[in-house]
Order: structure tokens, then C-alpha cells, then sequence
């Protein structure tokens, strides 16, 4: 049955018959909500019931998947140009995304975490984690992560509006998340949303007839 | 037996059934709805969860205003920051600002097309639900564009069912070229002359921002792609604005529903066309020197001097070749890819 029949709502005047009160009594069991496979019923007192569901969503650890946990952020790994970029905060030094050092070693201080500031965002609420390269302008090669040619950073600043990154003396940003901070929120790091999902590949192209030189970051 | 009650308890008795009727569970994609007479159960129509991607777009009834809503569940970005949505505001203090889609605002619906009478292709799925096509719903394009609704000729026992669609899709302001021939000279005696120049727009965008935007129609808005001929003449008006469609929101009427007013008994179904964050690459950028327009000298006035003319026409196919790579070198249209 698909809906309350018509016959069961009288007219004004109309006798209540036995019949119709069967009806809508048949009706109300038949609206009784039970519990399916994916999630509980709670009958919710004088109120109704809530649907309570009981299955985890899939989740999808793809490359520089981006978690906040408290004030930092915890970045999956990721490679651009086949190389790990690398990250430094206050429990260490400079290591890989994955917590090896430059010997593949597990580093002591493990994982790191990107310490977020929520001085760093811009006027509309927007703060970005990127990866950063830095590269040598004169050879136009990356430099190496553990000298901090490849770094995971947080920035208000955009840079790759118009789809490639404009150089800064040799730097290029990669956005592969942003942070919104809730309307009317003065402080706080609000929610993340994931820009980039896969590996990537880092270009630099020169900037030609007094243009700007430019990273592209391609996948 | 039939009990008798006091007939002003029949107010009660009809809102106790219009709540029974409230508390239905109403069919929505990806969930199963079972009925009997003991209750009602919901179930999840996939056996696995599938990953709500970037883009991913629900449509919902609006009982208050009595309006079908889109709301994109989780926000996509075009060059790393989500679009804005025109038309749609929040309070940011006590500033009004437009809503991006990182606000999560309702997008209503209210510009709606019948795939069937435009033509298009009936999907299988639809057909299988009972939308008919064009020829089997009686449906007759007539003179002058119009659409005429025959009298209806049911082919299957499945019972006929409207469909009706309207899209979400992206628009990005971009720069403009547009080229301009400007006659030099002629009327003197060297011949013809003018010059070849393209020029530089940002109409546009100034306008628009460089920002992306998420809007509705009630068909994708395709863009003109100008011909080499318009290119190199300068004979088409440049919109300055990319579009690429986000998702088609279909709503399938209940059985036996004619006219295309939906209501809370239609069902959405939500035709996906990207699945990832963006990125827009304009292939035009500012240039910081305006370029030298290209001059061309044409046949000497009157046809006289021809041991001239392949002296000139040296110059000429140097000409040409230049004006054809500058042409190639200005297309306007921007590039969609994966961020």
C-alpha cells in the first residue's frame, strides 16, 4: 500500500464508523517504521523515532588525503614527480609525509603533522595547505625535499587562480586542500575540503615576452 | 455494527490520518522502500556505500516554498577555491555576501525542460519507468518549432510517467581577442592597405570576477565555438565565459501525472558529469607589449605593374602566414581539466 486510501478521511458530519477506525488503525501499523539493515529505530518519547544509522561510510585514503585533528593537520602521503614531499613541526625536524628520514628509517618523532595558524587566513575566510616547491631558476630543477625543495605549507595567499601557479622567486604553491572558516566565525580553522586526489606532476615554464614564469601542477 | 460517534470528532480523526500519511517514507534514489502490514522499512540500494564525490548533487522538496532544490553534498573546486552561486546570499556578520558552495546553500529549481518534447534521447532507464518517447507519447513537433500534445496512446501496461530535467553547470569569466582589420590606405596609388591587429578584452571579467559560478537552466547553455573564418574576420560576439555541466537533475513524475508542475511526489534522479575538482586554464594572458599589428599590402590599384606582383606576393604569404598564426595563437576558449 502506498498511501492512506481516501475513503479513510470522512467529511464533517460524516459517522465514524467501526470501519473507518479499523482502517486507520491498520493505516497507523502500517506506517510503523522497523528497523532495516543499515540503520536502528529509535522511538524517540512523545516525539517520533530516529533513524540511527549503523554502517561507516567508505572511506577512501587516497594520496595527500587532508585530516584535521585539533590545530594540525595530518596529510597522507603523496608524490610529485615521484618524490614525497617533506614536512617539519615542533616534535621534529624535516621528514617525509609517511615519517621516514633521508635513510628510509622510521623517524623517531614520526608522522608529521602540519601545524595550522588561523592567522593565516584570507578576507573571505579561505586559508590553503599546499605543497610547496622551490626550485633552481637557473637549471629549473626541484631541489632536494630534505633541503626544502618539496614542503607541504599553509598560505592565505592564491597564486594559481588562472590555473598554474605564478612563480615567486623560484617557488611555486600547489593547493591540495582548503579550509573555509564558517561564516561569521572570527577564528577557529572551520572544515576542510580536499582539492587534489593523485600524484602529481611539477612543470616550471619560463616566463616569456616579460610574462610571468609560472609551476604547473598537472596529474 | 456500525458504532456511532459524535460527528465533530471527525476534525481529529481526518489529522490523525493526514499524519499517518505525513509519516510515510517517500521512495528516493539509492534507498528501497518496503511496505506490509506490519511497517515500513528502508534499506540502502547499494551494497556498498558509494563515495560521495566531489559535485555530488541531491535534489530536495522544499515544503515551505514549494520548490524542488538542488544542494551539492560535497562541494568541488574550480583552480582550488568552490564556486559561487549567483542569486544565493549568507550574513557574514552583518554584511551580506554571495553564498559559495562551501556555505552549502539550496539552489532552487524552477526552469525546467522536457527531454522528451526537446527531442533528446530517452535513457533506458527512463523508458523502463514509463516515459514515453517523442513518437510513442504522442508528442508532435509542429510548424515553427512548436511542440503539440496528442492525445495519449498508452503502448505498455507500465503506466505513463513525465519526465522533466534541468541542469547545474559552471561558468568562468575569461579575457577576450578579438580581431580587428583597420584600413590603411585605399585609395592610394600603392594598392590597398590595412592592418591586421588582435585585440585584448576584459569586459568580462572585470564583471564577473575571476572566480568560477555554479548556476541552473533549464538546458546547458552551449557556447558558440567560432569558426577559423569568424576568428579571422572578427564577425562573432565573444561571450567571455567558459561553461562545463556539472550534473543533470531529472524528475520523473508519479504514474499516470500529466503536466509538468513537480511537486513532493516526484522522484530525483541526479545524472552526474564530473566527478573531480577542476581546474581552468585560460589559454589567453595579459600581454605586457601590445603586439604590432600585422600590415598587408594587396595588388598594386588597376591591375597594372604585374612584374611587381611576385615581388609583393613574397611579402604577402609572409603576411598571410603570420595573420594565420596569430589567429591560431588567440583561441579564446579556456581548458576544463582535472585539478
Amino acid at each position: 500500500m502506498s498511501h492512506i486510501p481516501s475513503n479513510l478521511f470522512p467529511e464533517d458530519g460524516d459517522i465514524l464508523s467501526a470501519g473507518l477506525v479499523r482502517g486507520l488503525a491498520s493505516a497507523a501499523q502500517e506506517t510503523t517504521l522497523l528497523r532495516g539493515a543499515d540503520y536502528l529505530v529509535q522511538p524517540v518519547s512523545g516525539q517520533g523515532v530516529r533513524i540511527v544509522p549503523i554502517r561507516k561510510p567508505t572511506v577512501w585514503e587516497h594520496s595527500w588525503m587532508t585530516t584535521l585533528q585539533g590545530a594540525s593537520a595530518i596529510i597522507r602521503p603523496g608524490l610529485v614527480n615521484t618524490v614525497m614531499p617533506w614536512l617539519a613541526d615542533s616534535a621534529g625536524p624535516l621528514r617525509a609525509l609517511d615519517g621516514l628520514d633521508a635513510d628510509l628509517k622510521k623517524h623517531k618523532s614520526g608522522v608529521p603533522r602540519l601545524e595550522l595558524k588561523d592567522t593565516l587566513f584570507d578576507k573571505d575566510g579561505y586559508s590553503f595547505i599546499v605543497i610547496r616547491v622551490k626550485i633552481d631558476k637557473a637549471t629549473g630543477l626541484m631541489a632536494k625535499p630534505a633541503e626544502g625543495g618539496l614542503t607541504i605549507a599553509q598560505t592565505a595567499e592564491t597564486t594559481w587562480l588562472d590555473g598554474a601557479s605564478l612563480d615567486r622567486d623560484g617557488v611555486g604553491d600547489c593547493p591540495i586542500a582548503f579550509l573555509r572558516r564558517a561564516v561569521s566565525a572570527k577564528n577557529g580553522l572551520g572544515k576542510v575540503f580536499q582539492v587534489r586526489y593523485f600524484p602529481i606532476n611539477h612543470r616550471y615554464q619560463a616566463g616569456e615576452n616579460g610574462g610571468s614564469a609560472k609551476h604547473w601542477f598537472l596529474v | 455494527m456500525t458504532t456511532t460517534l459524535n460527528p465533530l470528532t471527525t476534525a481529529p480523526y481526518r489529522a490523525v490520518a493526514a499524519q499517518l500519511q505525513r509519516n510515510q517514507l517517500l521512495p528516493s534514489p539509492g534507498m528501497r522502500i518496503y511496505r506490509s502490514r506490519y511497517g515500513q522499512r528502508a534499506e540502502i540500494a547499494f551494497p556498498q556505500d558509494p563515495w560521495a564525490h566531489p559535485w555530488s548533487t541531491r535534489a530536495l522538496w522544499n515544503e515551505e516554498r514549494k520548490h524542488w532544490e538542488a544542494l551539492v553534498v560535497v562541494p568541488g573546486s574550480v583552480n582550488a577555491i568552490d564556486p559561487l552561486v549567483p542569486g544565493q546570499t549568507v550574513m557574514d556578520g552583518d554584511k551580506e555576501r554571495t553564498a559559495g558552495l562551501c556555505d552549502f546553500p539550496r539552489i532552487p529549481l524552477k526552469s525546467w525542460r522536457s527531454p522528451v518534447a526537446n527531442g533528446e534521447k530517452l535513457q533506458a532507464f527512463f523508458a523502463a519507468k514509463g516515459v514515453r518517447s517523442l513518437k510513442s507519447s504522442g508528442l508532435i513537433s509542429g510548424a515553427g518549432g512548436f511542440t503539440v500534445v496528442d492525445s495519449y496512446q498508452p503502448e505498455s501496461p507500465i503506466p505513463p510517467r513525465t519526465l522533466i530535467a534541468c541542469n547545474l553547470y559552471l561558468a568562468k569569466a575569461r579575457a577576450t581577442y578579438k580581431a580587428v582589420i583597420t584600413p590603411v590606405d585605399a585609395t592610394g596609388s600603392s594598392g590597398v592597405v590595412f592592418d591586421y591587429s588582435v585585440t585584448y578584452g576584459t569586459e568580462t571579467l572585470d564583471r564577473k570576477g575571476v572566480r568560477a559560478r555554479l548556476q541552473t537552466a533549464a538546458a546547458f547553455p552551449a557556447i558558440h565555438k567560432p569558426t577559423f573564418a569568424e576568428r579571422l574576420l572578427g564577425t562573432y560576439e565573444d561571450e567571455g565565459e567558459d561553461r562545463l555541466s556539472i550534473c543533470t537533475i531529472y524528475l520523473l513524475s508519479p504514474p499516470n501525472e500529466e503536466g509538468i508542475t513537480p511537486d513532493a511526489r516526484w522522484t530525483p534522479y541526479i545524472q552526474h558529469d564530473e566527478f573531480w575538482p577542476l581546474k581552468h586554464v585560460s589559454p589567453i594572458t595579459s600581454p605586457k607589449v601590445s603586439p604590432k599589428p600585422i600590415r598587408i599590402f594587396t595588388g598594386l590599384a588597376g591591375g597594372i605593374g604585374d612584374s611587381l606582383f611576385n615581388q609583393i606576393l613574397s611579402s604577402q604569404n609572409e603576411a598571410s602566414q603570420r595573420i594565420i598564426n596569430a589567429v591560431n595563437n588567440t583561441v579564446p576558449e579556456g581548458d576544463w581539466s582535472l585539478a
